[in-house]
């Protein structure tokens, strides 16, 4: 080892001085230049002795304090950050900030959201509640207008009754526009709150969110509901089960808001009413339905008389005997097949009482409500003296049976 | 050497702070502004939600009304059993009311078959045979066609089929001729 006290401007390499300890790259040097089996021609490699360094201090730099200060400050400054942006954004620290009563921030948004939602959901049931009433009402109304402005319609109804049908009409429209507005006015409005969520920046996205909260919350009544056996438990249950289908239904919602009710004639204000009672489920809903599958059968024996007048100008005005023409003995009506049988005869002074018969059915197959009118089978008896009689054996079918469709 | 290495480290942290604080703080203050106006709109959902209950309560006799009105005639149009007795005491009414001397309405027979049930409502088939008036056919079928009314209180029926046969053959349908017919009704009630 060197001596501890050896003067600065001693020659730190000392071959001989000190015990010979052999440098790796001096060696190396030493080495390579001359060979491994020659003697080194610079000699032993030289000592060095790096205690000497020791003493050998970097100079003071205010720079590289400040420098150094600063970046501990700014270690302290990014731990702070990160400490506090976690505790504000995630729930590592909870454990700290709910016993100093420190806010979340990301917590209170998520907890403000999910009130938003309750609240707007508790909103919506209540204006979902309302919109069935003012659709009841609508539909009740309706029940009565659909009914005065068929009598008013029909054919076969008397002049009074018609007069009569159209007075009713014009005072439940009254009462019609009323529910009408009403519905529309709670349709119109909001479903929907804004949340602060990147999840739900669409309106899209947002009508769904509240349309599946407000089910849940609909199921969840129901659901406690159930269980009930009295009636007041009951006639709730329905509601529910009622408003469940009202939401959601754009269909609906479309026709109130797009439909000016004030514009509309007798015939739109009857489809309109249709229309929405298929759309809404009330306590009439399944009156409603077995009603528009309903066959009138006073306008189908009326459209057989008018096709048989268009044939048999005195059909109607018994001159059958005198004069001839055609006589209907049975009808045989089925609403299940809107199947058609008529049975009959026809008299004439001429032998043509099978032209009779060919445009009868052709009057027939001429109609909006029948089709398939035939005979195929045409037989007569008679003389020119005595005059013509033929059978008549007519089969046809309605041309729109709702009863096809029928579905119970 | 040492002071180069401290300042490309302070460089280095300043940087990295001050972009990971400047986008966190940004998101912070957004998240404080939301949490202001959710507060904001939670006190005006709030009110909205007193209004529209308090409304809804005002009406709530009014609906009550309506539901047991509607229910109340329900019952009779649609009830929940077959209810054929009431059904014969309505046709018999009726028989009453049309039936005149020169103008008859005479009800042979009423046969009530066995209810078919459906999903929705169930169905009770019922076969008349009637001796009328062209004139008194004609009410009788817009008043079949007209029933279920929540209005007339008459119960909910639709004719299924028809059999018409004219008893004298010098007069038609449309006049006051005398038609007997036979008549399959399906009269409905709740399920």
């Amino acid at each position: 080892m060197a001596d501890q006290t050896t003067p600065a401007n001693t020659p730190a390499m000392d071959a001989t001085a000190a015990k010979p300890v052999e440098s790796d790259l001096l060696k190396n040097i030493v080495s390579t230049e001359t060979g491994a089996n020659e003697a080194p021609i610079l000699g032993e490699a030289p000592e060095l002795d790096t205690s000497l360094l020791h003493d050998v201090k970097p100079q003071k730099s205010v720079l590289l304090v400040s420098l150094k200060v600063l970046f501990g400050l700014l270690f302290v400054g990014s731990l702070a950050s990160l400490a506090f942006f976690t505790s504000q954004f995630t729930n590592t620290f909870d454990f700290i900030t709910s016993r100093f009563n420190i806010p979340n921030v990301s917590a209170d948004l998520a907890s403000t959201n999910a009130e938003i939602i309750s609240l707007q959901t508790d909103l919506n049931l209540n204006r979902f509640q309302e919109l069935k009433t003012s659709l009841d009402k609508f539909s009740y109304d309706g029940d009565e207008y659909l009914r005065q402005y068929d009598v008013a319609k029909s054919n076969t109804s008397s002049d009074q009754e018609k007069a009569d049908a159209k007075t009713a009409m014009a005072q439940v429209r009254a009462n019609m526009k009323t529910s009408f507005a009403d519905a529309r006015e709670k349709f119109s409005k909001n479903f929907t709150a804004p949340l602060i969520d990147s999840q739900f920046t669409e309106d899209a996205q947002l009508q769904s969110l509240y349309d599946d909260k407000l089910r849940t919350a609909i199921t969840d009544k129901l659901t406690t509901l159930s269980s009930g056996k009295d009636e007041a438990t009951k006639a709730d249950y329905r509601s529910y089960q009622q408003i469940l289908k009202l939401v959601g239904n754009t269909v609906l919602k479309n026709i109130l808001i797009q439909t000016d009710f004030n514009s509309l004639k007798d015939e739109d204000l009857y489809k309109m009413t249709k229309k929405v009672n298929s759309l809404i489920v009330n306590d009439m809903t399944s009156v409603q339905n077995i009603k528009m599958k309903r066959i009138k059968w006073s306008d189908i024996i009326d459209e057989i008389n008018h096709r048989t007048m268009l044939v048999d100008k005195n059909f109607n005005e018994n001159f059958y005997n005198s004069v001839g023409g055609i006589r209907y003995n049975s009808y045989d009506f089925d609403s299940s097949t809107g199947k058609i049988s008529i049975n009959g005869e026809t008299k004439s002074a001429t032998p043509e009482n099978f032209t009779m018969i060919a445009l009868l059915i052709e009057q027939l197959n001429q109609s909006d409500l029948f089709k398939n009118a035939e005979m195929r089978s045409f037989s007569k008896s008679g003389s020119t003296d005595e005059g013509y009689l033929a059978n008549l054996r007519l089969t046809f079918d309605l041309k729109n049976n709702p009863n096809t469709t029928k579905t119970n | 050497m040492y002071i180069r290495t401290y300042a490309i480290l302070c460089v280095l942290f300043a940087s990295l702070m001050g972009f990971y604080t400047f986008s966190k703080w940004t998101d912070y203050q957004y998240a404080i502004q939301g949490v202001a106006q959710n507060n904001s709109l939670i006190v005006s959902l709030r009110n909205n939600l007193s209004t529209e209950k308090a409304a809804t309560d005002a009406k709530k006799t009014e609906t009550d009304q309506l539901n047991k009105d509607v229910a109340q005639k329900l019952q009779v149009i649609f009830p929940t059993t077959d209810d054929y007795t009431n059904l014969t005491k309505q046709m018999d009414a009726y028989e009453l009311q049309l039936s005149t001397k020169n103008n008859p309405f005479e009800i042979s027979n009423i046969d009530y078959q066995d209810p078919i049930p459906g999903d929705s409502y169930s169905i009770l088939p019922m076969r008349m045979n009637i001796r009328s008036s062209s004139d008194n056919f004609k009410k009788f079928l817009h008043m079949i066609e007209n029933s279920g009314s929540l209005k007339d209180n008459v119960r909910l029926m639709d004719i299924s089929s028809i059999r018409l046969n004219f008893e004298n053959n010098d007069q038609n349908p449309g006049t006051n001729g005398i038609i007997s017919f036979s008549i399959q009704i399906n009269a409905y009630f709740q399920k």
